[in-house]
């Protein structure tokens, strides 16, 4: 019987300490909710958008696209770069920039940002052997940077060949300090002209560079040591659970006034919550100030619920993506104009963008973000317009001959009916979408088939064989102000390996995007952007749907503000609210 | 005994071969690769024009290019060795031919010509010497590169031979030719072939880590598997253990007296009040929990734990601090992982206790004038053991692979998050790590539970 009073004393105890306890939250820390793991920390090697929202804060480009103008703006660099064409030597025809970094930049360890930095991230991320691929595209248009002998801060980038995203290449790169990442000077014995695919077998079978790829793709560098010129440094990373950044203390730049710059709060506590109504619970009871990617449901909830309106701040700026239905162009039913502007007049977008994202979406006419300068405003959206559908598919000779309620034609002397195939993931749009679809169609005369699979299926199976007729997707892009349209709509890449998805075809088309690449006048080439537009909004190659907006809701704890660049917010800019600090919650 | 112990023993290493095959073989059935996540890892879009060098250098990496196991056993028409195709359109291009029971040799000549093909169609149509009519039929013959059925190939060809002879004559008759060959080589019979890879395969690379105590690395962080499954096991043996003792000291107590007064005021009670548990969807209850008991939107009096998920120690808390925001975080997911759990063990003990009561040895007991209390505890109760004894044993290590429903709730991050991330993003090491694991569990659980049987009840022999 003894036992039982102090297994009592046991139960009571734990019970105390499990009930909630009002924990005084530190005034500078700042909360932030990550949807997942960032996996791993280094922007050259693994640049995922959830890392970003981390990463963004340690290491920093030499310039960047600036959160309200989206302009290049620059951050560790005096200025931004001209443009210099080169008339004369081995580089005739290039281009070239004077760069000149920061007297005041300097990396941790208080060593000056150099031209020698530069060169060396240059050359890891053109070294064939480290994961850099991504920026490797583009920094390998990159021939030469030739330091300036007075100066270290200054120095010249080449390009050999004129190229239309040469200053976003040449000054929008994360720069690595050389002292840290090739303490034993692997790349020092090599030129930058010496990391070409000419070389690589060569360069693969040198033990050295080997072994400098092996430490710089490793997981070192992406987990436990990380040094950048970024305003916060890592202290603390439990996977799955969180990621502490603390502010650097006698930062160089903390009187500067640039945004990428700014120390805001002391500490930023990222606490990864993969659900939604998890992280929701944990917005309202104070244990968390920001929390992005929220479903519109939950966000309109939120900001109309009268406790929380004083208590928060919401945000919807634009997201950098829309949506699209890929039509395969290259099929006989959907090779005819009429059928494809038909099927775009089926899909009642409005009602889509009031219904699942609640309002906060804009319509998108074509292959351009709607807030970038070189997107068509003279274009409008396709209207939902059921008789216009049907008159269309009218004027192309489709009719119901055999009386079964599907419209039909002979194409090429074949009997064809207008059935159709729509391939959806899981997401909730593309279901919607697909049920919307088939069932407007079917008011018409079009039968559409939904089938349902796993996306990376989808486009192996689908997509990259053209085997399909409908499939949503959703375009992620850039800030950037030049979209590369070449990959996903000029006919050379209606490959099973390019990415014209939609196999379209329009030889106007593929001479406007070479002409792009080659024009240097800013106002000519957005003139260029919108004609493309207007084609293939004429050719109605794709059903393009809209741009959703981000929700990011912020506690008024913090002075905060939205950008369109992801993730939405820079916490680096919030200031503590004083009047809100005695209350946070 | 000790022989069976040492039976049991030995069929650890087939059964957790066998499972590491077959694991190994589904995987292979998964739509997409370990070259193909880690590509999207790195940051590299489908269409960048590098995403196919970069895809195939992750290929050859990972060792994919090498043969799947130690044998294949296949059409004699086959290649030895598919996986050397780096690129995966091709082979995946190669395998519908195969399919359609065409040779090797002839469907890669028929590739190469067809290439070459296409590939001298945009100087023919940017000629305007040439007339649109022809100029758009050749467009119209790109097509090729997506169609593998025979006659399609057949009639984009025969709709060609109409065009002027100088227009791509060489390219179009030695695609003709090829073309020809391919359907004239097409197989109508076939015999297997049995080819042995030595151990030069993918299979026996993994496994041989394995044995060296290498478990590989996770493509998705890069951390080391055997680290990620420690990280998250520990995670899920702390809720298995706190769900098992709660289950045990509540389900057994209650299942014991209900069936032992069956009939009476608290079997009827606890009946419906375990029916109703039972029937609770785990994710509704989490909900229902986070919502009503973790904020003060209804009542500050029933915000008593706090948001879940939120699992920073803060530098400056003392150890009683700690271990109460730890225990804290805990209830509410050991609460709903308990309430089915309790309900179901319940009404079992409750029945197995009934049936035994119903025995003759029991009658016997009670005739001989042994008291309740005494009949319960050394003739029921031993027998009603063995079957909750079995499903105890068995529960943990289905446990072990983690709830995880509850775990991404609760934000938790145990073993079922890890495996279903893990699934999703083909990281296989991580996958095949955590089935080895929970294998070798099953099976030593299941042997401690047969032993338990011996022990209970020593009337049964094991042998």
């Amino acid at each position: 019987m003894s036992r039982i009073p102090f297994a009592l004393i046991c139960v009571i105890f734990v019970s105390f300490l499990s009930c909630k306890n009002d924990r005084k939250y530190e005034d500078q820390t700042i909360n932030i909710r990550l949807k997942k793991d960032p996996e791993r920390i280094n922007p050259l090697l693994f640049p995922n958008p959830t890392a970003r929202e981390v990463y963004q804060y340690l290491h920093l480009p030499l310039a960047d696209f600036d959160p309200v103008s989206l302009e290049l703006s620059p951050i560790l660099i005096k200025s931004i770069p001209e443009v210099m064409s080169i008339d004369t030597g081995m580089y005739r025809g290039g281009l070239s920039f004077n760069i000149e970094i920061l007297e005041e930049a300097k990396w941790d360890d208080g060593s000056p940002i150099t031209a020698e930095d530069y060169v060396f991230t240059v050359k890891a991320i053109n070294l064939h052997l480290t994961n850099a691929a991504k920026y490797r595209e583009f920094v390998k248009n990159i021939s030469d940077v030739i330091p300036d002998p007075d100066n270290p801060k200054k120095f010249t980038v080449i390009f050999a060949k004129d190229y239309m995203l040469a200053l976003e290449t040449a000054v929008n790169v994360e720069i690595y300090p050389k002292y840290y990442y090739d303490q034993n000077n692997a790349l020092g014995n090599y030129k930058i002209t010496d990391f070409v695919a000419a070389n690589e077998e060569k360069l693969a079978a040198d033990s050295t560079l080997v072994r400098f790829a092996e430490v710089f793709n490793g997981n070192d560098f992406s987990r436990d040591k990380m040094s950048g010129s970024g305003p916060y440094a890592i202290q603390s990373w439990v996977s799955d659970q969180s990621v502490v950044l603390v502010k650097k203390s006698d930062y160089w730049a903390k009187d500067m006034d640039r945004p990428l710059l700014k120390q805001g709060p002391d500490k930023m506590i990222f606490h990864i919550i993969p659900d939604e109504l998890s992280a929701i619970t944990q917005l309202k009871a104070g244990t968390i100030d920001v929390v992005n990617e929220i479903s519109a449901e939950n966000y309109q909830e939120l900001s109309k619920d009268p406790l929380l309106i004083d208590k928060f701040s919401f945000y919807h700026p634009a997201l950098m993506k829309y949506y699209l239905i890929n039509i395969n162009n290259g099929t006989p039913k959907l090779s005819d104009t009429n059928v494809r502007k038909a099927l775009a007049h089926l899909v009642d977008v409005e009602s889509i963008i009031a219904n699942i994202e609640k309002g906060m979406a804009v319509r998108v006419v074509g292959p351009i973000h709607p807030v970038k300068k070189t997107h068509n405003k003279s274009l409008i959206p396709v209207t939902f317009d059921i008789p216009t559908a049907q008159r269309l598919l009218k004027e192309s000779g489709w009719k119901d001959s055999n009386g079964n309620d599907i419209l039909d034609k002979k194409i090429d002397g074949k009997f064809t009916e207008l059935e159709l195939d729509i391939l959806i993931s899981g997401q909730e749009l593309g279901k919607q979408l697909s049920l919307i679809l088939q069932q407007n169609a079917a008011k018409i005369g079009i039968k559409i088939n939904i089938t349902q699979k796993e996306f990376k299926q989808i486009r192996a199976e689908n997509l990259k064989t053209r085997n399909y007729d409908l499939v949503p997707a959703v375009i992620s892009q850039d800030v950037q102000t030049w979209d590369d349209l070449k990959n996903d709509w000029h006919s050379s890449n209606d490959t099973p390996d390019g990415s014209n998805y939609t196999s379209y075809r329009n030889a106007e088309v593929d001479g406007l995007i070479d002409r792009i690449l080659v024009t240097k006048d800013d106002t000519e080439r957005v003139k260029l952007y919108q004609e493309i537009q207007k084609k293939i909004y004429d050719d109605q190659a794709a059903i393009f749907l809209y741009a959703p907006e981000e929700k990011i809701v912020v506690s008024k704890k913090w002075n905060s503000s939205s950008t369109v660049k992801r993730p939405g917010y820079m916490a680096n800019t919030f200031q503590l609210n004083k009047k809100m600090v005695s209350s946070p919650n | 005994m000790l022989i069976y112990v040492i039976k049991k023993v030995m069929l650890i290493v087939p059964t957790v071969i066998m499972v590491m095959v077959l694991a190994f073989f589904l995987s292979k059935l998964v739509p997409g690769d370990a070259a193909e996540s880690l590509i999207t890892l790195q940051g590299v879009l489908p269409q960048s024009s590098n995403a196919n060098q970069v895809y195939q250098n992750n290929y050859i990496q990972l060792h994919l290019d090498k043969p799947d196991f130690y044998v294949s056993i296949q059409p004699d028409f086959y290649p030895e060795n598919l996986n050397e195709v780096l690129s995966p359109t091709k082979r995946k291009e190669i395998k519908t031919f195969l399919q359609q029971k065409y040779g090797f040799e002839q469907v890669l000549q028929y590739f190469k010509d067809r290439d070459a093909f296409v590939n001298k169609l945009p100087e023919i149509l940017l000629d305007t010497t040439v007339s649109f009519q022809h100029r758009s039929k050749l467009a119209s013959s790109r097509s090729l590169l997506f169609i593998s059925s025979i006659d399609e190939i057949g009639n984009v060809l025969d709709s060609l031979s109409t065009l002027p002879r100088l227009l791509l004559q060489y390219e179009y008759q030695a695609l003709n030719t090829s073309f020809d060959n391919l359907k004239n080589e097409k197989k109508v019979s076939y015999f297997p072939k049995i080819i042995w890879h030595g151990t030069n395969n993918q299979f026996h690379l993994w496994v041989s880590g394995l044995f060296t105590g290498n478990w590989g690395i996770s493509i998705k962080d890069g951390r080391s598997v055997l680290d990620k499954i420690a990280s998250a096991i520990s995670w899920t043996l702390l809720l298995l253990l706190l769900n098992l003792i709660i289950t045990i000291l509540i389900a057994i107590p209650t299942g014991v007296l209900s069936g032992f007064k069956v009939g009476g005021y608290f079997d009827k009670v606890s009946n419906v009040f375990w029916l109703i548990l039972y029937s609770m969807p785990v994710f509704w209850l989490a909900s229902m929990l986070i919502i009503y008991f973790t904020s003060d939107a209804y009542g500050s009096w029933m915000d008593i734990f706090p948001p879940p998920g939120s699992w920073v120690i803060h530098e400056d808390m003392g150890f009683l601090e700690k271990a109460g925001h730890f225990s804290s975080q805990l209830v509410l997911p050991v609460i709903c992982l308990v309430a089915n759990d309790i309900a179901y063990l319940s009404r079992l003990t409750r029945n197995n206790i009934i049936f035994q009561k119903m025995k003759g040895f029991v009658m016997m007991a009670k005739a001989k004038g042994l008291d309740d209390r005494k009949v319960l505890l050394r003739h029921i109760l031993p027998n009603a053991m063995i079957p909750i004894v079995t499903i105890i044993a068995g529960s943990i290590p289905a446990g072990l692979s983690g709830s995880l429903i509850i775990e991404v709730i609760f934000n938790i991050p145990g073993m079922g998050r890890l495996m279903y991330d893990s699934i999703y993003s083909a990281d296989w090491n991580v996958v095949f790590g955590i089935l080895i694991i929970i294998s070798f569990c099953t099976i030593i659980f299941l042997l401690l539970a047969d032993l338990l049987y011996g022990w209970l009840n020593p009337k049964i022999k094991l042998s």
